[in-house]
């Protein structure tokens, strides 16, 4: 076990490494030029120039890339180029902003999918599973800014209920960040649900239709209790990974919410960083998401094989 | 607003008000009123200021703070709360003396001398002499200090400012300029310590009304009352919170919800929902912001100046005013000198002619029009201006293919294409804007244009400090746009200004800025 | 055999009403020229912002611009860029995932790290990135989604070859030393057809869904193009005041989102039956 752990962390360096390179590689040949965009469209020609030869983007992009990571291994994420602040403290307070966001989001959305899933994969083909199945699809194919705007506009600006900033004042208490955050929240949540509830009601189907279950309910147990006791436990398996790799994907994918509501997250930083062709607070921000997204993975697989007895009888021995 | 008579301006502003009220129909109520502009009136209609109150501002986007470096509407938004200037520039483009009481030409106004306002405190107590005035032109027209504003002072060398004792500064500037204490309001030019050490927003000490107390990039900037102000009773309000956006649309909808207060601007396009909810009022003044669509007059096909004339004669510019900004506008005559500057310039309407298009078209050769590409970047109405003109333009021949940009992109090559849609922000003077853009050797003449006699007569425009020739020079800088067209002006947009209507004290402002002084919030 | 073809529509509800959806939307855009009753881009200078009428049937925009033209042309870009983009990403995803399970050993090995390393990036970031490098154009928007799509699509082609590959039709035809593009090609494609074709249905769910993203986002096609997440980007202000503007586009990304949801959802049907 725990070497299958350090190898998968070690390979989440090897990730990092080479998503690193990307960046300064692709960040390299992008169009546009910092020192203008610092500057703005009417500052000369020299200023310009001067400008990008103190911040040192006159340098190859290879000793630029070397440096940085020299910096990153020392401690020192480097200074955004268009913003007046070092990078790891805007980032990691952006980080924690998305986890929150991302946090509450799974918080409303893994109980709600979960029993709509075991409820619907008892009675496949019953109402409520029709019911939830069209709901959970027409949501999820709608892109969040849709959703969003509708939200927004239905329960924000129309009838008042709900405020249309994610990002309450400062000092606010806990029910005004829930308030606050609850729109952009159940976005993520409806855009989410099909893709559990899916995961649940096939988990269910199959593990109803398993030949132990069927033993059980034969040797004349209640099929409530066999639910409980057997089926819900294996069907919920699988869904522990799927719930991993959305946390990653979540924390990922929040740009569009995140500019939608202008909740200052990692993903709208990452979106203005790229579009501004700040490097160092690119790079900061894909580190911190890559390495989120990876540790999230690994700490599904770990539950899921800690929960497993055949996995971890396996990884055991590996 | 019977507080704000200080103006240290000329006899030119009080025509200028005149001729300004009267175009508003405001005549009756006008004579010998200062400053009768919509917001203006609002807040003398207001009654007294009331003390105390948080302003909730939506600003757009903000990149760096550094004074020197700042360039984007919320950064220069944001370090005009810190600090001041030397001089103000007003909605009616009178000078308020600001950090100077006032002001001398000499040498034909190749030296200016500005007599500084005494006991005025930077926000660490110190007092602000005419060493931390020097410190501050110095480093901006410094050549080892990458700033926009050495190209708006292209006349000013570090050694041409010193001092004259503690409360009087002197420019000596290479060239005279005849309306030089405009131009000591550029963006950037806010008065900072002399020991000012590089980092604003770690060390953000000005002289102006607020405090910045916490910034959050891209997030929030916060401001406190100044109980030290040198103006005191203002600043009315105890706290301004800005909220910085990426985009305009959340920010109508904060509007909308109460969220915030005000915003710094709108574009017309983006304020219409708000001309009709209750609770908001859309804050309007003439500007001299122009949309420029140059023409490389150094390769064909626009180096034929018959061709430019039949772009700008295909332009139908009243149907443009309607369509992109809801009549919202003056209507532009293919040169910079807008109406509100105090230049009175009689150059004949240019009218839609399709025919005559066609004609100067066939005469130039290009019997079958031509195909052209059409770059502009992603910004406000741009994009649609775009395709009118390409469906206008259609009309008489020309055949258009649009290139929208994202601006970052545009901007990297703006000054290169054959035809290009560029916004141009509004300056205080109309000289700024003709040399910036067609004075021959200017970095920015994006068409390429060269005509000596417009460089000359820009010349002793610039110098000029009589007003009646200013207007004779500038009918003929005028005319000769208008005739050689680089670029075809349609229209000056209105500036706005959206904000809830308990806000008072506040107006729209030409370029963007933000005067928050005599802001006040009503019960 | 007619019947034949319909056979799987019969078999699979789902899939026949998802097919007839996108094939509505197909038709009307290909028509959009003679169904439209305007350009999409013209102004109509006389009616701003007009609520739905018998001349403008969806209103028109602040700009005078008909919405359900607008609507009609957008259909072309989203019905073209997310079949291209799936096209790629199937290429290449299919190229991808097969060389590794091909090969095996250090190649499977550095292959899926590097997925890895560009899966662990947001989607819309990626897009971004290349868009910014490339600008926004729809063939730019097509080759990038599809680009974003190859490693996922990898992944599927990877597993399902990973099972081929052991089989004895391929050791057979490795001992006849038929070279590796042959192999992969002649022998193992054919019958990894049935995982791909379903993935690529879901990809193109997907693709719609992510251009309708890069564009309300700003990152597609710039405007004025008729791109139907940029009208609702450019017009959300508008929902209580002219709400036309957004919910005409908005329905439209969704219909053409769940006619393809369905379709995927059919052919998994069959293809696990």
């Amino acid at each position: 076990m725990t070497r299958f752990v350090l190898r998968r962390l070690l390979l989440l360096g090897v990730t990092l490494l080479v998503a690193s390179v990307l960046i300064f590689l692709m960040t390299s040949v992008m169009p546009g030029n910092v020192g203008r965009i610092v500057l703005g469209p009417f500052a000369s020609d020299a200023s310009v120039a001067e400008l990008n030869r103190q911040l040192g983007l006159d340098q190859p992009a290879a000793l630029r890339y070397l440096q940085w990571l020299g910096g990153v291994l020392t401690g020192d994420w480097g200074r955004s180029l268009t913003l007046d602040t070092d990078v790891l403290p805007l980032a990691l307070a952006r980080l924690g902003r998305s986890l929150l966001l991302a946090g509450y989001a799974l918080v409303l959305l893994v109980p709600v999918a979960i029993a709509a899933g075991v409820a619907a994969g008892r009675r496949p083909g019953g109402w409520f599973d029709r019911l939830a199945s069209v709901v959970g699809l027409t949501f999820g194919a709608m892109p969040e800014f849709v959703t969003g705007v509708f939200l927004i506009v239905g329960l924000g600006v129309g009838l008042g209920w709900l405020p249309v900033q994610a990002l309450p004042d400062e000092g606010a208490g806990l029910v005004t960040w829930l308030r606050h955050l609850l729109m952009p929240a159940l976005s993520l949540v409806l855009l989410l649900f099909a893709y559990l509830f899916r995961m649940v009601r096939t988990g269910m189907r199959s593990e109803l239709a398993a030949d132990y279950t069927r033993t059980a309910v034969l040797k004349g147990l209640p099929r409530r209790r066999v639910i409980r006791h057997h089926v819900l436990r294996n069907a919920l398996l699988p869904t522990i990974t799927v719930i991993g790799a959305q946390l990653g994907w979540l924390v990922g994918g929040l740009v569009v919410v995140e500019t939608l509501f202008r909740y200052p997250g990692i993903g709208s930083l990452m979106e203005y960083a790229a579009s501004n062709k700040d490097v160092p607070l690119l790079a900061g921000c894909a580190l911190l998401i890559t390495g989120v997204f990876g540790l999230a993975n690994l700490a599904a697989d770990v539950v899921y094989a800690w929960l497993n007895p055949r996995v971890r009888h396996a990884l055991a021995g590996a | 607003m019977a507080d704000r008579d200080s103006t240290g301006g000329a006899p030119l502003i009080d025509r200028r008000r005149r001729r300004l009220i009267q175009a508003m129909g405001l005549a009756g109520l006008g004579a010998g009123t200062m400053g009768l502009w919509p917001g203006a009136l609002r807040a003398a209609a207001d009654g007294e200021p009331r003390r105390g109150g948080t302003l909730r501002v939506a600003l757009p986007s903000v990149k760096t703070i550094d004074p020197l470096k700042v360039s984007s509407g919320g950064g220069i938004a944001a370090i005009q709360q810190v600090g001041e200037y030397l001089v103000w520039a007003e909605d009616d483009l009178s000078l308020r003396p600001v950090l100077a009481t006032d002001w001398q030409a000499a040498d034909g106004g190749r030296r200016w001398t500005f007599e500084l306002r005494r006991g005025v405190r930077f926000h660490d107590g110190r007092e602000m002499t005419s060493a931390d005035v020097v410190a501050t032109f110095r480093r901006l027209v410094d050549p080892d200090n990458p700033t926009a504003a050495a190209s708006q002072l292209p006349f000013l060398r570090p050694e041409g400012v010193s001092a004259d004792g503690d409360y009087r500064v002197v420019f000596e500037l290479d060239q005279p300029v005849g309306r030089f204490p405009y131009y000591t309001q550029t963006y950037n030019a806010i008065i900072l310590p002399a020991d000012f050490d590089g980092d604003f927003a770690a060390n953000p000490v000005g002289t102006g009304p607020f405090r910045l107390v916490d910034y959050t990039p891209q997030e929030s900037v916060v401001f406190e009352r100044n109980p030290d102000y040198w103006d005191a009773p203002r600043p009315y309000v105890d706290r301004v919170e800005c909220d910085i956006y990426g985009a305009a649309q959340p920010q109508i909808l904060a509007l909308r919800g109460d969220e915030v207060d005000m915003m710094l601007l709108a574009g017309p396009v983006d304020a219409k929902p708000l001309f009709d909810t209750d609770g908001v009022e859309v804050l309007t003044t003439p500007s001299a912001m122009t949309r420029q669509l140059t023409m490389r007059t150094d390769q064909p096909p626009f180096d034929d100046v018959r061709v430019r004339r039949a772009v700008a004669l295909a332009i139908d510019r009243p149907t443009m005013v309607e369509t992109l900004l809801g009549g919202r506008a003056d209507i532009g005559n293919d040169h910079p000198v807008a109406p509100i500057y105090p230049e009175k310039v009689s150059v004949a309407q240019r009218e839609r002619d399709v025919a005559e298009a066609r004609r100067l078209l066939a005469e130039a050769g290009h019997a079958d029009g031509f195909e052209i590409d059409l770059y502009t970047g992603r910004f406000v109405e741009l994009p649609q201006y775009a395709v009118l003109a390409q469906q206008m333009l259609a009309e008489v021949g020309i055949r258009v293919k649009i290139s929208v940009e994202p601006l970052n992109v545009y901007y990297g090559h703006w000054t290169e294409v054959p035809l290009g849609l560029t916004d141009w922000t509004a300056r205080p003077t109309a000289g700024q804007i003709l040399a910036a853009a067609f004075r021959s050797d200017a970095e920015w003449n994006a068409p390429h244009w060269r005509n000596d006699e417009f460089d000359r007569l820009l010349d002793a425009f610039e110098a000029s400090t009589d007003e009646a020739e200013r207007d004779d020079l500038a009918t003929r800088l005028a005319q000769i746009l208008h005739d050689e067209v680089p670029a075809v002006i349609t229209y000056f947009p209105n500036g706005l200004r959206p904000v809830r209507s308990r806000v008072r004290g506040v107006s729209a402002h030409m370029s963007n800025y933000l005067d928050l002084r005599g802001a006040w919030l009503a019960g | 055999m007619p019947w034949r073809v319909l056979e799987p529509l019969r078999r699979s509800p789902a899939l026949a009403v998802g097919l007839a959806m996108v094939a509505a939307w197909l038709v009307t855009a290909a028509a959009a020229p003679w169904l439209a009753p305007s350009g999409p881009t013209v102004s109509d200078y006389g009616a701003l912002s007009q609520a739905p009428s018998a001349a403008h049937w969806f209103g028109t925009d602040e700009y005078g611009r008909d919405v359900l033209s607008r609507v009609l042309f957008g259909g072309r870009y989203v019905l073209l860029i997310a079949p291209a983009a799936t096209l790629i990403g199937l290429v290449l995803g299919a190229a991808i995932g097969m060389s590794a399970a091909y090969f095996g050993r250090w190649v499977d090995e550095v292959i899926m790290r590097l997925l890895d390393a560009v899966m662990a990036f947001p989607i819309v970031i990626l897009a971004l990135l290349a868009l910014t490098m490339l600008g926004g154009s729809t063939g730019n928007v097509v080759l990038v989604i599809g680009l974003v799509f190859a490693p996922l699509i990898a992944r599927t082609a990877r597993a399902a070859a990973l099972v081929e590959v052991r089989r004895e039709y391929v050791q057979a035809a490795r001992i006849r030393r038929e070279g590796p593009l042959y192999v992969l090609a002649v022998e193992v494609l054919p019958n990894i057809r049935g995982p791909l074709v379903v993935e690529g249905t879901i990809r193109l769910g997907y693709a719609v869904f992510t251009s309708a993203t890069l564009g309300f986002l700003g990152l597609g096609v710039q405007p004025p193009a008729p791109d139907w997440g940029l009208m609702v980007a450019e017009n959300r202000a508008l929902l209580t005041s002219a709400p036309w503007t957004v919910l005409f586009p908005a329905g439209a990304i969704a219909f053409v989102v769940v006619g393809f949801s369905l379709m995927a959802d059919g052919l998994r049907d069959l293809e696990g039956r």
